[in-house]
Order: structure tokens, then C-alpha cells, then sequence
């Protein structure tokens, strides 16, 4: 083996080795904790299915508006997105009042 | 600048390391899950990408080799000379088996990197899943290019000049093409490992969905760009006249296009209406198995083409790797089946809903028709002993009812309404398409063009047409209306705010514009004139005066050019100068067509033969209708795939 081969090897090495290992020697003061994760989980599904229930409305209101659905089938439809627009909204509202959310918060704040 | 030892056995290591790195990735996130330990989850994150680090040096390094003519590598000799021009020597890069499978490899990891990268908030959770299922699809290639093709293999002692590229792949197409059709077939395997997270994990909600809808967008776009470029390709280099051959390794291109085009519609029905979760499901898993299958075909020597690679012994590792793919989806599919069953049922037949699933129902029959098809010769010589080969006739007649089909949905699923569509709003939406459609059969059937795929073509062109200029109608109306804005400002407003659906009429335009192309290759001419310099042929309202022979001997190949003045109803329009190329070091002839293009159709000259004692050419020249309106379709499919790509600007209004 050449020391050119050797050194590249060398170097690409233990490059590649500490990049993969990092996450061992970046000393955290604390990482968020399980539970904190836990709650992030749910917290995360809920914002994002209410993102995805606005976009259903606003393709409905646009298709309505275009004549693409009946006026009862677009009354139904609203309605039912509109009850799990309000209740993702408020479940969303409550976790962020919740103390698990502050202390979401406080654990990533640390963690950064 | 490097020696040649020296690239050979850097690339070996990097292929060793990352495939070191990728195994971890596999077993770490495993254990990861299991232990519930967020610092090894991170690590095997890392663990792909800084695999997939090495695997763009190896590539770079492969490059060097083919920029630097070291021929002591085995795969630089097989596929580059030194007279070779630059651009060729860098798409050298895919033009074997061993480098395309590196090269398949490379995107593969730039795939896995950016999905892990930009979804690493959004769906962390998800995440620890992904991970083992891309190190199990980048270990296998990894594995595959190390220990069976492996492009850095080296000869006991370098050649002094290599054999060089397959003429027929020195071409600017070529250049483009594979990249953009392996963009596409890798592509499918991130709403593949998508699809196997959230089926592992349990998290069947919106929200993978909602990632695997980009993911699959954009892998169905660089599909839709590989197989348009590829019948360019075929249309100007292989110089028969046609564009799709219905060749094998075509067809293989093209199967995981339906299913995806397939998917991108009916996951709108789960996104509004939580049905067919099930289905989707097994689109997307079909979708990429397919693209496994389609590199089987390719590379096992199971069907015959002109573009297969040498037939080796990978494809039985494909064939493996296929199957537990699909066993293992399989049975996470069956486990989890409960938890894809659909929130709604379908209300009526004339529904959106509906439209969609006789949508997918056209779109995955087709495939299987074509995948039947393509696998027919090869399972008749299995089974009776003949090889029953099923040619491009067969094809164009089973597919065309599909065809037609497919084409008038494009006009009905867009207009019809949801769930139930009343007697009004079919009134509303489909009187005025169903007019213009008649009156174009019409207008086509006073041209005397008795076809029953043309007339049914006339028609569908007509409606799809009307629906779609109704669509952008009616949005700009409805925006004028609520919010007071100017026509041109509310079409682009409208547009733009709603891009995925106005961007997937302009690509159901786009389709449009195709099938008038595919219908004007029914009414093709041929005509074959012998001819002196000097002498002139008319055929239709052209007149053609061959001038005579010109030859330049370049260092990669002589080129040899029958100069031809082209006259249209007496006046001269250019001159063409269809060739015929001899490549020095392959010993091998090709065919350079030329092409004058006008949108009625094309003229399209083969220098069919020159006899050198007389100075005489045999000219063969095809009259291709509308085949200009074919590229032009696929430029408005890409402008429309990039206008359905684009981030979404507000989600609140319309």
C-alpha cells in the first residue's frame, strides 16, 4: 500500500468515524427527555392534521365555488371539516397551555 | 495527476466503508427503536449520510479516471478512448453495467440524505424507521457493486487506448436521459420507505402522506422526463422514424410511471375523503418493486433488447432482493390492514371518487397488460419450449381502448363533483366539452381520417381541451368575484395558490398534446428515392435535389454527409444533411438522421446507402404527422410537473 493510499484511507477513516460517533462526544447538558418526546409526538400529529384539514377547506371552498359540488354535499363536507378544524384547533391550543409544553419547551431550549 | 493504483483501490475502500456504514445504519436504528436510545438513532442517521459522502467521492473518483484515460481500470477501458469528446467521457459514467449501477447507487444516496435531512423535525418520529429500510436498499446496491460489478476492478497491466463508448449512446440525449430516468426509479424508493415506516412505526395518519406526496411527485416527474427523452432519443438516434418501440427495456421504464401517475391521483381520495388507504399503499409499494423489476429485466438477460447491458449473474441478487421486498411489505401490509381501512364509502358512481378509482383501474391495467407482455416470450420459453415473441402491433392494439379511456378521464375527473354528482352539475360541467369533442370528430372525419383510435382521439382532444380551459375559467372567475382582482392577476393567483391542482391540469394538457402525437404516427408515410448528385424527387408537396457527398474524418469517427435541398410547394426551405458516421476505434457504422420539423409534421431523412462508384445515394424519407404536437406535450407535462412541485404559498385562501 502506497503512504498517498494509506493516507487518504487514514483520513476518510476517521473522518467518517468521528461524523457517526459525534453524537457521543457532543457533551449535552440534557436531551429532551422521553416524555417531552412523548408529548411532542402528539403535538406534532395535531398541528399537522389541522394544516391538512385547512387545506381540505380551502380546496372545498374553491370547489364550490367552481360548481364542482353539489350545495348539500358541500354544506355536509364543510361542516365536518370545519368540527375537526375546531377541534384540532382547540386541542392544539390546550397542549400549548399545558405545563408539558413549557416544559417541551424548556427541555429544547436546554438541549440547543 | 492521480495514479492509477491509487483511484482503483480508494474507490474499492469507499465502496467497503460506506457499505460498513450502511450495515450499521441497518442494524443501529434497530437496536435504536428497540432501546429507545436517541444518541444511536442519530448515529445511523449520520451513518447514511456519511456514506452516502463517500459514495460521491468514489463517483468523482470514477470521473477522474475516465477524464485521465486510466485504462488500467477495467470499466474505463470497456468505455472510453482518448479521442472521445469530454461530455462523453462523463456520461461514460452510466454506460455499463458496473458504473450505472455506482451511478444508481450515488442518486440513491443523495436521495436517502435529502429525505433524512429536510423531514428530520417534521417527522422525526418517523425517521428511526427510514432509516434501516434506506440501508437495506443502499447496503444491497453497495454489496452488488463491491462484490459482483464493480467498476474499479483493474488488469494486470493498462491498455494503451480503451474501446470506447457504444456510438449509439454519443449523443446529447444520452447525456440527459439515464440521469433523469434514474432520478425517476430511485426516486420511488423514498415513498417506498415512507410507505414501510409508517406501516412499521403504526403512524398510518395524514401525515406520511403528505411527505410521500412530493417524494412521488417528484420521482414522477423525472420518469415522465427519462421516457420522453428516451423516445427522442430513440426518434433521432436509432434512426428507424418511430419513438417507442415497445421494446422490453421501454416498458420496464415506463411501469412504475403508471403506478405512480396512478398513486398522485388517488391519494387525493385519501387526503379528502380517508379512503383507499389500503390501495395506496400497495401503489406505492408496486410502484418501486417495479422499479426493481424493471432493473432485473435490464440487467439479467431474461428479455431481449437492444438496450439491455450485458446479461451477468446480478440479476438473480435483483430477483432476490424483489421478492423478500415484497414479502416484507406484503406482511406489513396484511398486519396493519385494520388500520387502512377506509373512514368513507363510495356514494355513487358519477363521483369524483369514482372517476379516480376507473382512473387507477385503467392506469394499473395497463401495466400489467404491458408487464404481461413484455414477460410473455420469456415465460413461453419457459413453459413450452418456444420463445412467442409480442411485437409492437399487439401492443398498439390492446392499448389503445386503454388509451382512449384514459385520455377522456382526464377530462371527466377534474370537472365531475364530489361524492355525488347531481344532474345540474353534469349539465354544467360536461355539455359544452361533449360539443366541442363532436365537432372536432367531426372536423377529423371530413378529413377523410377513418381511424376509430383517431376519431375516438378527435374527440377526447376536443373535450379534454374544453374542460381544462373551463377549470382555469371558472377559478378566475370565482377569484375575480370574491377578492376583486383583474382576469390576468386572478388566473394567476388561482394558479398559483392551488398550484398542485392547476399544475396537474397543465400537465392532463400537456398528455393532451401527446396523444395527438402518438395518433399522427397512424397516418405515417415512407417514401425511397435513389438518387445522382444533381437529381431531384417530389413526394407530396415536397421536392427534394441531392447535391452530393461530403466526408470529415474527425479523430473519434468519419462522419460522411449527403447534402439535400428540400423544396416546399417550389420554394427552398434548407438544406438537410442526413449521415452516416463510422466510429474508428469501435469499427462500427450509425445513422444520423435529419429532421425538418414543422407542426403538420415532420420530414425525416435516412441516408439509407451510398454506392461509390457513381456517387449515388439511396434516400429514405418518412412523413411523420404531428409529431412535433408529441414534444411539445412532454414540454407542457414537465412546465405543469414543475408548476404542481412548487411550495405551497399561502394554505389559508384560495
Amino acid at each position: 500500500m502506497s503512504l498517498e493510499l494509506f493516507s487518504f484511507i487514514l483520513l476518510v477513516g476517521s473522518l467518517s468515524l468521528i461524523f457517526v460517533v459525534s453524537p457521543w462526544l457532543v457533551v449535552t447538558k440534557s436531551l429532551v427527555s422521553s416524555s417531552a418526546q412523548k408529548f411532542f409526538k402528539g403535538y406534532q400529529a395535531h398541528v399537522q392534521n389541522r394544516e391538512l384539514v385547512m387545506e381540505n377547506l380551502k380546496d372545498l371552498e374553491l370547489d364550490f365555488r367552481t360548481d364542482k359540488i353539489a350545495d348539500h354535499d358541500y354544506h355536509s363536507m364543510r361542516d365536518r371539516f370545519l368540527m375537526q378544524a375546531i377541534e384540532l384547533n382547540e386541542d392544539v391550543k390546550k397542549m400549548e397551555s399545558s405545563e408539558a409544553f413549557f416544559r417541551w419547551i424548556a427541555e429544547k431550549g436546554a438541549k440547543n | 495527476m492521480f495514479s492509477s493504483v491509487f483511484l482503483a483501490q480508494s474507490g474499492q475502500f469507499l465502496l467497503a466503508l460506506s457499505l460498513g456504514l450502511f450495515l450499521f445504519s441497518i442494524f443501529g436504528s434497530i437496536l435504536g427503536v428497540k432501546r429507545s436510545n436517541p444518541r444511536l438513532l442519530e448515529s445511523t442517521r449520520r451513518a447514511i449520510y456519511a456514506g452516502s459522502a463517500l459514495i460521491s467521492i468514489s463517483v468523482v473518483i470514477l470521473w477522474i479516471a475516465f477524464l485521465e484515460d486510466h485504462f488500467l481500470l477495467r470499466y474505463v477501458y470497456a468505455y472510453s478512448n482518448r479521442d472521445m469528446p469530454v461530455i462523453y467521457k462523463i456520461t461514460a459514467l452510466w454506460g455499463g453495467q458496473d458504473g450505472s449501477l455506482l451511478f444508481w447507487l450515488w442518486i440513491a444516496c443523495l436521495y436517502s440524505s435529502a429525505c433524512l435531512f429536510l423531514h428530520r423535525r417534521s417527522d422525526r418520529t418517523l425517521i428511526p424507521y427510514m432509516v434501516p429500510i434506506f440501508g437495506t436498499i443502499l447496503g444491497f446496491f453497495a454489496s452488488l457493486i463491491l462484490y459482483s460489478d464493480n467498476p474499479f476492478s483493474v488488469f494486470p497491466a493498462a491498455p494503451l487506448d480503451g474501446r470506447g463508448l457504444n456510438p449509439l449512446l454519443q449523443n446529447p440525449s444520452m447525456a440527459i436521459h439515464p440521469p433523469s430516468l434514474y432520478l425517476g426509479f430511485v426516486g420511488m424508493s423514498v415513498p417506498f420507505c415512507f410507505a414501510l415506516a409508517a406501516l412499521l412505526s403504526g403512524q398510518l395518519g395524514n401525515r406520511w402522506i403528505v411527505a410521500t406526496r412530493l417524494w412521488s411527485l417528484i420521482a414522477w416527474f423525472f420518469l415522465s422526463i427519462g421516457n420522453l427523452l428516451g423516445a427522442q432519443w430513440a426518434y433521432v438516434e436509432l434512426g428507424w422514424g418511430g419513438f417507442w418501440a415497445w421494446d422490453p427495456v421501454e416498458n420496464a421504464a415506463i411501469l412504475p410511471w403508471f403506478t405512480s401517475s396512478a398513486f398522485l391521483h388517488s391519494v387525493m381520495i385519501q387526503e379528502k375523503r380517508g379512503m383507499l388507504k389500503f390501495w395506496n399503499m400497495h401503489l406505492i409499494v408496486l410502484s418501486f418493486l417495479l422499479t426493481i423489476l424493471g432493473t432485473y429485466l435490464t440487467r439479467s438477460g431474461v428479455v431481449q433488447s437492444v438496450h439491455s447491458f450485458a446479461s451477468s449473474e446480478t440479476g438473480i441478487f435483483f430477483l432476490i432482493f424483489l421478492c423478500l421486498s415484497l414479502l416484507f411489505s406484503a406482511f406489513w401490509i396484511w398486519r396493519r390492514r385494520n388500520e387502512l381501512k377506509s373512514d368513507n364509502i363510495f356514494e355513487s358512481f358519477l363521483s369524483k371518487e369514482s372517476a379516480f378509482v376507473v382512473n387507477n383501474i385503467v392506469l394499473v391495467g395497463s401495466a400489467f397488460i404491458i408487464l404481461w407482455s413484455t414477460l410473455f416470450p420469456s415465460a413461453s420459453e419457459l413453459i413450452i419450449g418456444t420463445r412467442i415473441v409480442v411485437g409492437p402491433p399487439f401492443f398498439n392494439k390492446i392499448l389503445a381502448p386503454f388509451g382512449i379511456a384514459l385520455l377522456i378521464l382526464t377530462g371527466i375527473g377534474p370537472a365531475i363533483a364530489w361524492r355525488k354528482a347531481s344532474p345540474s352539475n353534469l349539465k354544467r360541467n360536461f355539455i359544452a366539452p361533449i360539443l366541442v369533442g363532436c365537432l372536432a370528430l367531426i372536423f377529423v372525419a371530413l378529413l377523410e381520417l377513418w381511424q376509430w383510435y383517431v376519431l375516438a382521439t378527435a374527440f377526447g382532444v376536443g373535450f379534454v381541451v374544453t374542460t381544462i380551459v373551463m377549470e382555469f375559467y371558472r377559478g378566475a372567475k370565482a377569484r375575480m368575484h370574491s377578492y376583486r382582482e383583474s382576469p390576468l392577476v386572478a388566473l394567476v393567483r388561482i394558479s398559483l395558490k392551488n398550484h398542485r391542482k392547476y399544475g396537474g391540469y397543465i400537465v392532463h394538457l400537456g398528455i393532451v398534446f401527446i396523444f395527438i402525437g402518438i395518433a399522427g404516427a397512424v397516418y405515417k408515410d415512407v417514401f425511397e428515392f435513389d438518387l445522382r448528385p444533381g437529381q431531384t424527387a417530389q413526394f407530396k408537396e415536397y421536392e427534394i435535389q441531392f447535391q452530393g457527398i461530403r466526408q470529415i474524418d474527425k479523430p473519434n469517427q468519419i462522419e460522411t454527409f449527403a447534402d439535400i435541398d428540400l423544396f416546399v410547394r417550389g420554394e427552398k426551405k434548407l438544406q438537410v444533411k442526413p449521415a452516416r458516421f463510422f466510429y474508428k476505434s469501435q469499427e462500427q457504422p450509425s445513422t444520423e438522421v435529419d429532421i425538418y420539423s414543422r407542426w403538420k409534421e415532420d420530414v425525416y431523412f435516412i441516408l439509407g446507402g451510398i454506392h461509390p462508384d457513381d456517387g449515388s445515394v439511396r434516400i429514405r424519407v418518412l412523413l411523420q404527422p404531428f409529431i412535433s404536437w408529441l414534444w411539445l406535450g412532454g414540454l407542457i407535462l414537465i412546465f405543469g410537473g414543475l408548476i404542481s412541485m412548487l411550495p405551497s404559498l399561502s394554505r389559508r385562501t384560495w
